[in-house]
């Protein structure tokens, strides 16, 4: 009978000691290794706003539209601007007439003898026409001006991307530098992914990363940058250029959560990302081994 | 268990550890484990990031119990609660999230509606209901403010419930469990022993009408009480669960045996007179043989191998036993007695025989819990609690109006812990509808909450704030949580210990990251207090439950269950017969505390419902299967005169006055004589003909209407026009 | 296998899930034990039944995550 004893506190306790050491294995597994739940997927965003104001007389694109760099996607009413040009030209004209004729009286000046035109009269007469090849020349840079405008009622892609949030139609009125629409650069996704402080010694710069989004597929990439500093929450604000420290502190302390940024490896086929993607990211050492976990307690 | 390893103590210490582990040693080990318990449950809850961590130590003390298996099962039904009410508030929540008067309105509904079902069925059940509601209203209420979190405010409210339950669970499972399983054989071993004593001492000619009365009160409480724990242990342990029909068989078959022996306790007492003591002299060696059966069980607890050498038993002299009621019969012929001591003695020796079938049931099943599978697991009736559906329907409404005028309130005056204050009048509606005295529940918790309030007050503003870390907190919290678990630990302060660490929970623990806001801590108990005085209020001013209504209301359920016996189903009938009775019985008792003299009528109706409606039960059931013969077929004059019989009962139970009474008694009269005059080809002994004993159950129901002491023949007294 | 999923719109991490199909599938086993009377050779049987548990939920969650 304490045979049978023995081997059931025995047997017990082994099932219980397995059951410990999954339970241990499983948490440094979910918890002592290089992954997160939050990642995101972000991109350079690229805010278009016309150069010129104006009324909107075309939108070349529509709303979530494929551009390449150098497409049109708005025109702005060109009228007020080739009228400027005309002007300008005009007075090119003008000042170019006035240079010959302040030329022509020099050289008449010049030619005729001392003693007929003062020395005054004469050395006026150059400059006369010195200012006025000066004032050709800023007529000449208005009109450059002038044209430039001209050129620049056509808003063009700055980069390859896609439209989005497209908010200005024909007939809008455009303000000179307000946002009319966004343009995501094609070539410039990559994904954030907040990992606890605690995981941090486990990352390293170039360690392959591997995404996985809501959706099922998979990315490859690689960590590109840790971010160097994240906002301090327990510490809203401080007045007066001194620390506004909170009086309490937390019973159980909390891993804040950095950002590190990871560089995305060429996309699968047919896959589009977008913006603000969800993902988890998982970050593996080059050598495919896990790196040692610093002792903590 | 720890003494028994030191064998160098010397005796006297050790009997007093021993005495210490078997009366204190659980108590202790009960405020460990709740210690225990709630500090994983803060520490996770802090981890974890969950927003409210007091909800997740209040359900860690709610489903705490000493037994383990009570946890279990609470637990299991608390995460069904839980679900409902994340069910039915979601929807509620999507429909009415712009019209908060009206959404108040379904909540108000909802938690009268669960409320109601708490106190219907006062078990499990009816602790699932109470969740239902309480959960509903801790994710609607704060939602009416908020409609744009709502859902994410209710998912997280259903983790931390889920998480306060795995933690208690897990730790009172494992840790120095205290198994229901133990309770369960002790309850099963003292009630038969007490019965046995009993029966084997009124079997020997001592009848004692009190304790038979006292006795039996306190079987119909423990019937209720198993079953129970009966599902509790279920819960817990597997060898109790492969049991757990034989187990409710074997509650079953002691409601029977208890009312079969009442049955037969009452006809031995009406045998008075010269021609009484004929009949009694007649029967003694038949009832001491029984007896002397009996005796020794009622000197000791009765394990599960007595129970088979008493089957054993019983199965030999049960053949004997019919042979000594004929012998007798022959000896009470010689003295040429009357019709009516032949019919005493012949009902009397019946209701004996079939005692001894009922004993013989019941020994077979304790006996078979002793093997794994049995035949005896098969059993399909079940416990059928009762209760009166007023009482219910009162309880419901009450808690709703509650809810609905401090709801009003709030919206009206825009105060900002009005959300607590209707959260606070919710649970405490939930929490004392299954009480047993609501309003003296209710005042304990307002007790417990207003000591919470003061050392809730203290923690946070004298102790918490020098404290730093984890560790030391838990620190400062075991003593409020050792006090709440001592107090929750016995049955009897329970509700002071509730009050307490339910209200400590919700609004003093402090968060993660503690905000020492004095005003808030203030108003948050204000508004709990007000609430739970305003439900003790409405619990004292509205209908209160123990009041004349609610006996009278009592009283006229357990008659009706006459009503039932002669015209329910006869499939599962017997079961829902005696458990529905013994429940109504127990609410009686409990409403009616302090009123011994409403607590002795209702006990006297219970025995006359039972002896009558145990009676009519088995004259149908004999009606059943009888044989295809001509004397038996339904339109013989006799088949029509006990239907008339029927009739005539439920017209009495319905009504009990002196005319119905006597109505009833021509009846059973006539369809006795009619019965006598039936012909049958069979020999008269009662074990091969059927009307021999449609006669002797006739004639138990005769002499039961005839009773004097019995409350029919009080209440045609009384009630006599 | 994905480390989480998505159900109904809500990001769920797998060990939720797995956590209710370890529990349908635990108590089925739990039950065949029972039934087989194992339990009752147990010294702490409550311990063992938990211990038990874990391990299957361990295995399953180390199965998935690698």
């Amino acid at each position: 009978m304490p045979w049978k004893r023995v081997i059931s506190v025995v047997f017990t306790l082994l099932v219980f000691a397995a059951a410990v050491l999954l339970v241990r294995t499983l948490w440094l597994h979910y918890m002592d290794s290089a992954w997160t739940r939050d990642g995101r997927v972000r991109a350079e965003v690229v805010n278009i706003a016309a150069d010129v104001a104006g009324l909107v007389v075309e939108v070349a694109v529509h709303d979530n539209q494929t551009v390449s760099k150098g497409d049109l996607l708005l025109r702005i009413d060109p009228a007020h601007y080739r009228t400027a040009v005309r002007q300008a030209e005009a007075r090119v004209a003008a000042r170019q007439a006035e240079l010959k004729m302040r030329e022509d009286n020099a050289a008449r000046r010049a030619d005729i003898s001392e003693r007929v035109v003062s020395r005054e009269s004469r050395s006026d007469a150059g400059q006369l026409a010195a200012a006025a090849r000066a004032d050709l020349l800023e007529a000449q840079a208005q009109l450059d001006e002038a044209r430039l405008r001209l050129r620049r009622t056509e808003v063009r892609a700055p980069v390859d991307g896609y439209v989005t949030n497209l908010n200005l139609f024909v007939g809008d009125f455009a303000e000179r530098g307000e946002p009319a629409l966004a343009l995501v650069d094609r070539h410039s996704f990559y994904v954030y992914g907040y990992f606890e402080e605690t995981r941090l010694p486990l990352i390293r710069v170039g360690d392959k990363a591997e995404m996985r989004l809501m959706s099922g597929e998979r990315l490859s990439g690689r960590v590109d940058s840790l971010a160097r500093g994240i906002y301090d929450r327990d510490n809203p604000e401080s007045r007066e250029l001194t620390a506004d420290v909170n009086p309490t502190f937390n019973w159980v302390r909390l891993a804040q959560r950095v950002p590190v940024r990871i560089h995305l490896d060429a996309l699968p086929e047919g896959l589009e990302l977008a913006a603000g993607m969800t993902c988890t990211v998982i970050i593996t050492p080059p050598s495919g081994a896990a790196r040692a976990v610093p002792l903590r307690w | 268990m720890t003494t028994s390893s030191v064998p160098a103590l010397p005796g006297a210490l050790r009997r007093g550890l021993d005495e210490w582990a078997q009366s204190e040693g659980p108590i202790w080990a009960f405020i460990f484990k709740a210690l225990l318990g709630a500090c994983v449950a803060l520490w996770l809850a802090y981890r974890l990031e969950l927003p409210q961590a007091g909800t997740v130590l209040a359900t860690v003390f709610i489903v705490m119990q000493p037994e383990s298996g009570q946890v279990l099962a609470k637990s299991f039904y608390r995460i069904l609660g839980t679900l409902l009410g994340l069910a039915v508030t979601v929807p509620l929540l999507a429909l009415f999230a712009q019209e908060r008067v009206l959404f108040l309105l379904c909540l108000a509904l909802w938690i009268g509606l669960c409320t109601a079902g708490a106190a219907r069925y006062r078990d499990f059940r009816g602790y699932g209901c109470v969740l239902a509601g309480y959960t509903a209203a801790l994710i609607g209420l704060p939602a009416i403010a908020d409609p744009e979190s709502a859902f994410m405010q209710a998912l997280w409210r259903v983790l931390e419930i889920s998480l306060g339950i795995l933690c208690s669970g897990l730790v009172s499972a494992l840790i120095l469990p205290q198994n229901s399983s133990a309770s369960l054989r002790r309850l099963l071993a003292t009630r038969f022993r007490d019965f046995a004593g009993f029966a084997a001492a009124a079997l020997g000619g001592q009848l004692d009408v009190a304790r038979l009365e006292q006795l039996n009160a306190r079987f119909a409480g423990e019937a209720v009480a198993l079953d129970n724990l009966r599902n509790a242990s279920a819960f817990e342990d597997p060898y109790f669960r492969m049991r757990s029909g034989r187990l409710g068989r074997l509650n079953h078959e002691f409601m029977v045996l208890s009312t079969r022996f009442h049955g037969l306790h009452q006809l031995l007492q009406r045998l008075q007179g010269e021609a009484g003591a004929q009949v009694r002299a007649a029967l003694e060696p038949c009832l001491a043989g029984v007896g002397a059966l009996l005796a020794p069980l009622g000197q000791h607890l009765c394990s599960e191998a007595d129970a088979e050498v008493l089957a054993q038993r019983l199965e030999g002299s049960r053949c004997e036993l019919m042979e000594q009621i004929r012998a007798a019969r022959r000896q009470l012929v010689a003295l040429h007695p009357g019709d009516q001591q032949l019919l005493d003695f012949n009902t009397a020796a019946e209701q004996l025989y079939r005692f001894t079938g009922d004993l013989h049931d019941y020994a077979l099943t304790h006996a078979s819990l002793l093997v794994h599978r049995h035949a005896r697991e098969q059993w399909q009736d079940s416990f059928t609690p009762r209760a009166n559906g007023l009482a219910a329907a009162v309880t419901g409404m009450r808690s709703a109006l509650l809810v609905l005028g401090l709801g009003a309130f709030w919206i009206a005056t825009a105060w900002p812990s009005g959300g607590t204050c209707v959260l606070t009048a919710a649970m405490v509606a939930g929490l004392v509808a299954g009480a047993p005295s609501p309003r003296q529940q209710a005042l304990k918790l307002l007790i417990g909450a207003l000591g919470s309030a003061v050392l809730g007050g203290l923690l946070q503003f004298w102790v918490l704030p020098w404290l730093e870390g984890f560790a030391l907190l838990c620190c400062a919290l075991a003593p409020v949580f050792a006090l709440g678990a001592w107090l929750l630990a016995r049955s009897a302060t329970a509700g002071y210990g509730t009050g307490l660490m339910l209200w400590f929970c919700i609004i003093a623990l402090p968060a993660n990251l503690p905000p020492y806001d004095f005003q808030r801590l203030l108003n948050e108990y204000l508004a709990a207090l007000l609430a739970i005085g305003l439900t003790t209020l409405s619990l004292a001013l509205i209908l209160p439950p123990d009041r004349p209504w609610l006996w009278r209301r009592l009283e006229h359920d357990l008659r009706m269950r006459v009503v039932f016996a002669v015209s329910g189903r006869l499939k599962g009938l017997v079961a829902g017969f005696e458990s529905g009775t013994r429940d109504l019985l127990t609410q009686a008792q409990v409403s009616a505390v302090g009123r011994p003299e409403v607590q002795r009528r209702l006990l006297r109706w219970m025995f006359a419902v039972l002896e009558i409606g145990q009676a009519v039960i088995e004259l149908r059931q004999e009606q059943a299967r009888l044989p295809a013969e001509p004397c038996y077929a339904a339109g013989m004059p006799w088949q029509a005169d006990i239907r008339a019989l029927g009739r005539a009962l439920v017209r009495l139970f319905i009504q009990p006055d002196a005319g119905n009474r006597q109505r009833a008694l021509a009846a059973v009269e006539q369809a006795i004589a009619t019965v006598r005059q039936t012909p049958e080809n069979r020999p008269p002994q009662f074990d091969r003909s059927p009307l021999r004993r449609v006669l002797s159950q006739l004639h138990f129901i005769r002499s039961s209407l005839l009773d004097p002491h019995s409350p029919l023949a009080a209440g045609s007294a009384t009630d006599a026009p | 296998m994905p480390r989480e999923i998505a159900l109904f719109g809500v990001y769920l991490p797998n060990l939720t899930l797995l956590f209710v199909i370890t529990l349908a599938v635990g108590w089925g086993i739990d039950r065949l034990v029972a039934w087989s009377g194992l339990y009752r050779h147990a010294w702490h049987p409550t311990l063992l039944r938990a211990s038990l548990f874990t391990c299957l939920y361990g295995v399953l969650m180390l199965y998935v995550y690698h």
